[in-house]
């Protein structure tokens, strides 16, 4: 039993890993621009479709496609800030969830322009175990049972623990972090200390929007169908671990989105229980309600301090 | 009732009469910061009180207590309404404080600047109206009768405020001399009984300043009202102030008339240090 | 002649005359695609549209008065879609009976909705209300992957709807829930709300209860997407809650753009926002060959215009419409000076 329940931890292992991207992603911007980006879902998209066009057209392995695909992402963030947001910089808040929002629509319209409306996209993991012969999935023995993990969500395990590492080694250490941290807190007195905060926001967008298409392709290498808003439930799941874990540190959105999906493991392991099998149905309305509460209880997130509102 | 503002001074409140305010052992922590630290004091009814003290000396925080924006750690406050009865103010709900003739100015400006000035003082009147949400959403003759009573009113009191002229402007974009009037109009919509005023002169130039001095004279003569005040113009507090209470650090300083104040050492050290540690 | 110009105008300005012309504009289409001037689909999709604009004119209260932006349009239409299709389909129960237990569920909704309000603000209560949308979402697709009325089910007072019938239906619902909001706007209540959105501090310091006002904002916005919802039901009479777009977050962002690109504190503003990115796109565009091939290049245009609008005119279509007006009037004046 516990070896099944561990194995069924070790299989959100994927999960965590693209919700943790895109939660990280998701607080760059909100806290260097003040807004949710919207659109963080389907510039990763758009990426993820770049990748698998090279595959589809090209026969480009997804590992070596990736590259192109972080490219578009990098560069839609990058535009996406200097065409937009650096003009807008005087619209308020709700008004630049809407900018991105209007950005969603273009790229959603977009997508089905450039690479037509295929029934299915194929996709492969990046690193093809069927094309080179060999089990996808690799079995540990474990507690007198058997854990089962697949390769890809191992490979997409390390990557994402050397990419948010460096950046959080960065964030904490490097000048430029020092200049993020800055802005975050406050852009124009950041400003006035000499920072140049339009290029901490432009770095910002491209970073995110490159985190975005790596997410979105270990999705789609992970089996899931590509479509325009294929990403869509990642970046929900994204924008409530932020509030769960608490937008004002880095690291509380990628605690949040790991508890998010840890959660939705052990609720669905429920279902091993006898007379609770048919609790897979109501696996999400349960996490969903329970995170909900968690918020209620705790407005500033797991990990956020509270703040005192002065009049 | 209504007093001569100059004469007002001389004629001391009788001593047996009961305090209009008192605040007693108020302590308002945040974590480990004691902004108010087991301060007490009293405010006579009519008279004018100033509440001065150094930057972060914690005066916006005592009026913010008092006016339930922050619940307080520890302490009481008692308020005498207008049945004469003395009430714990400190059980009320923030926007019930209104109810019991307690209104006050914030120190940035606060206005609502998408409508016109005198809706502001409509906002202001808020609690004279009685009809259902359903009877205004249906726009029933009651409410047309409540809105004639309740704009006769701001009209007058934007009469007597001088803001008569702006009237139909729309708040957002008026000068900031005149948005600080309009806060202080607001506050006369309402029976007021005591006036709490934070900073009402931040930003005003001695021109304004003096101006204000004698508007706050007529505010207490014409609306028979007791006045509580945050003042850094000392000028100002010496001036208009029956009564002034020196805070520090939380703590209380010195209280007495603005003649013993100014004659006081310890105050004289809270603001201008202590000679012995060399600064100025 | 100025006189009667200045009567004509103020009596523009009031809410009933406005709500009295819309309708008896939007009363005599049905009859026009009777005669074979429209056609059928253009009234169907008007319905639709109005739908829309229910929810939208909810929605304004709470963005552009409240202050608060909300993304769980898309959950409160989804309950009462399910409501409607719950009561009228799988109990059997009259229209009565659907639309209160709508009303009561919503008003549940909104209460709640609005105690969280009361806790989290700004952009996260945005994410906290799109999170209880996503609940919503996945417990309707949890109970029922296809929600579906029956015609015959669909009765008013013991008269069977048709297409027509439901149109007419749509069109009372919006003028009655127009006409109480725009009226309610100009009261001590409305007033109060705009207050709250301004300065919570001084709306609270002079008797504005944060409480009553935030959840009667969001009462109000909960039942109109509710109401809309249980509409939907019986216009479409069916729904795929495991597909429907009508209940994801591009439902809450079309609404959200609309009631922006209408202008945010403009009633009949966010009603034409409305209609330019659901009324324009199901009603004219779709006629033309070119987009039905490209359905894509509609979204494109939204999504631009939507950008576009919200950078350079942020009163929305209400603040072009009234420099418009403005400058003709200057043009005008200019005219008549000259003349004489």
């Amino acid at each position: 039993m516990f070896a099944a329940f561990v194995s069924m931890l070790c299989g959100s292992l994927l999960n965590i890993c693209i919700t943790g991207l895109s939660a990280f992603a998701v607080t760059l911007i909100f806290k260097t621009s003040t807004t949710t980006n919207f659109a963080q879902g389907s510039i990763a998209t758009l990426g993820c479709y770049v990748t698998a066009e090279l595959f589809r057209k090209a026969g480009v392995p997804v590992w070596l496609g990736l590259f192109p695909g972080l490219l578009t992402g990098l560069l839609c963030g990058l535009l996406v800030d200097i065409i937009i947001f650096r003009r807008g910089k005087n619209v308020n808040p709700v008004g630049k969830q809407i900018i991105t929002m209007g950005l969603v629509s273009i790229i959603f319209g977009g997508i089905p322009l450039l690479f037509g409306n295929p029934e299915s996209i194929p996709f492969e993991p990046f690193y093809n175990a069927l094309a080179a012969g060999k089990a996808p999935n690799l079995f540990v023995p474990f507690a007198g049972g058997e854990l089962v993990v697949t390769k890809h969500a191992l490979i997409c395990l390390a990557i994402t623990a050397v990419v948010l590492g460096t950046l959080f080694a960065l964030l904490r250490f490097s000048k430029w972090g020092l200049a993020v941290r800055a802005t975050a807190s406050n852009e124009y007195t950041a400003q006035l200390m000499g920072i140049n905060s339009h290029s901490v926001t432009a770095v910002s967008w491209a970073l995110a929007g490159a985190l975005g298409v790596l997410a979105a392709v270990m999705y789609a290498g992970g089996g899931a169908k590509i479509g325009v808003s294929f990403m869509t439930t990642i970046q929900v799941n994204a924008f409530l671990a932020g509030i769960l874990g608490g937008f004002s540190t880095f690291h509380g959105p990628v605690a949040g989105a790991v508890c998010i999906q840890l959660t939705a493991s052990c609720v669905g392991f429920l279902a091993n229980i006898p007379g609770l099998s048919g609790i897979t149905r109501w696996n999400m309305v349960i996490v969903y309600a329970l995170m909900l509460v968690v918020i209620l209880i705790r407005p500033q997130g797991l990990m956020g301090k509270p703040v005192m509102k002065k009049v | 009732m209504k007093g001569n503002a100059f004469s007002f001074r001389d004629e001391a409140p009788a001593p047996a009469q009961n305090p209009l305010l008192r605040v007693e052992n108020l302590c308002m922590y945040f974590g480990g910061v004691r902004a108010v630290d087991g301060l007490s004091f009293q405010v006579k009814k009519g008279e004018i009180f100033g509440l001065i003290g150094p930057n972060g000396a914690g005066k916006t925080t005592v009026f913010n207590c008092i006016t339930r924006f922050y619940p307080p750690t520890a302490g009481q406050i008692f308020f005498e309404n207008a049945e004469g009865r003395v009430i714990p103010l400190h059980r009320e709900k923030v926007h019930n404080v209104i109810r019991q003739g307690v209104v006050r100015t914030f120190q940035n400006v606060e206005v609502i600047r998408e409508i016109t000035v005198l809706e502001n003082l409509l906002v202001a009147g808020h609690r004279q109206y009685r009809c259902s949400i359903a009877a205004q959403a249906l726009h029933l003759p009651a409410l047309r009768r409540e809105e004639a009573a309740v704009r006769e009113k701001a009209l007058a009191v934007l009469e007597f405020m001088g803001l008569s002229a702006y009237r139909d402007r729309y708040a957002m974009g008026l000068p900031y001399g005149i948005l600080k009037k309009l806060e202080i109009a607001r506050t006369l919509m309402c029976r007021p009984r005591l006036i709490i005023l934070d900073e009402p002169a931040a930003g005003l130039n001695d021109a304004e300043t003096a101006e204000l001095a004698e508007l706050i004279r007529r505010i207490r003569a014409e609306y028979d009202c007791t006045i509580l005040l945050v003042e850094h113009d000392m000028g100002l507090i010496m001036d208009i102030c029956d009564t002034v209470c020196v805070i520090s650090f939380g703590r209380l300083l010195a209280i007495g008339t603005p003649e013993e104040i100014q004659r006081d050492e310890g105050v004289r050290t809270a603001y201008l240090g202590n000679r012995k540690s060399g600064e100025v | 002649m100025t006189k009667e110009n200045g009567i004509l105008k103020g009596a523009l300005r009031k809410p009933p005359v406005q709500t009295a012309l819309f309708f008896a504009v939007m009363v005599g289409l049905p009859v026009l695609s009777e005669r074979g001037l429209l056609p059928h689909s253009f009234v169907y999709a008007l319905g639709n549209t109005l739908i829309y604009a229910i929810i939208a004119i909810g929605f304004c209260l709470l963005l552009g008065y409240a202050g608060l932006a909300s993304l769980g349009t898309a959950g409160f239409i989804g309950i009462g879609a399910y409501t409607a299709y719950f009561v009228m389909q799988q109990l059997e129960l009259p229209f009565i009976a659907a639309f209160l237990a709508t009303l009561l569920l919503s008003i549940l909704l909104g209460v709640v909705v609005g105690f969280i309000s009361l806790r989290i603000e700004g952009i996260y209560l945005a994410i906290m209300t799109l999170g209880l949308s996503e609940t919503i979402r996945n417990l309707l697709m949890a109970l029922k992957p296809t929600i579906k009325i029956e015609l015959e089910h669909v009765r008013l007072f013991g008269v069977q709807l048709g297409d027509r019938g439901s149109y007419y239906l749509i069109l009372i619902v919006f003028s009655v829930l127009m006409l109480l909001t725009a009226s309610l706007i100009h009261t001590p209540t409305g007033r109060a709300i705009l207050a709250m959105k301004n300065s919570a501090s001084a709306a609270q310091a002079m008797g504005i209860s944060l409480m009553k006002y935030r959840l009667l904002a969001f009462v109000i916005a909960t039942v109109f997407a509710a109401l809309g919802g249980m509409l939907y039901m019986l216009h479409v009479r069916t729904m795929t809650t495991a597909t429907s777009t009508l209940l994801t977050l591009t439902t809450s962002l079309n609404i959200l753009g609309a009631v922006i690109i209408g202008g945010a504190k403009s009633l009949w503003g966010s009603t034409f926002g409305v209609f330019m990115i659901y009324g324009i796109q199901s009603m004219f565009l779709s006629k033309i060959i070119f987009f039905q091939k490209n359905p894509a290049f509609i979204t494109m245009i939204t999504g631009l215009l939507i950008i576009l609008v919200v950078m350079f005119f942020p009163g929305g279509f209400a603040q072009i419409a009234a420099q418009l007006r403005l400058w003709l009037k200057g043009r005008l004046l200019k005219r008549k000076g000259g003349g004489v």
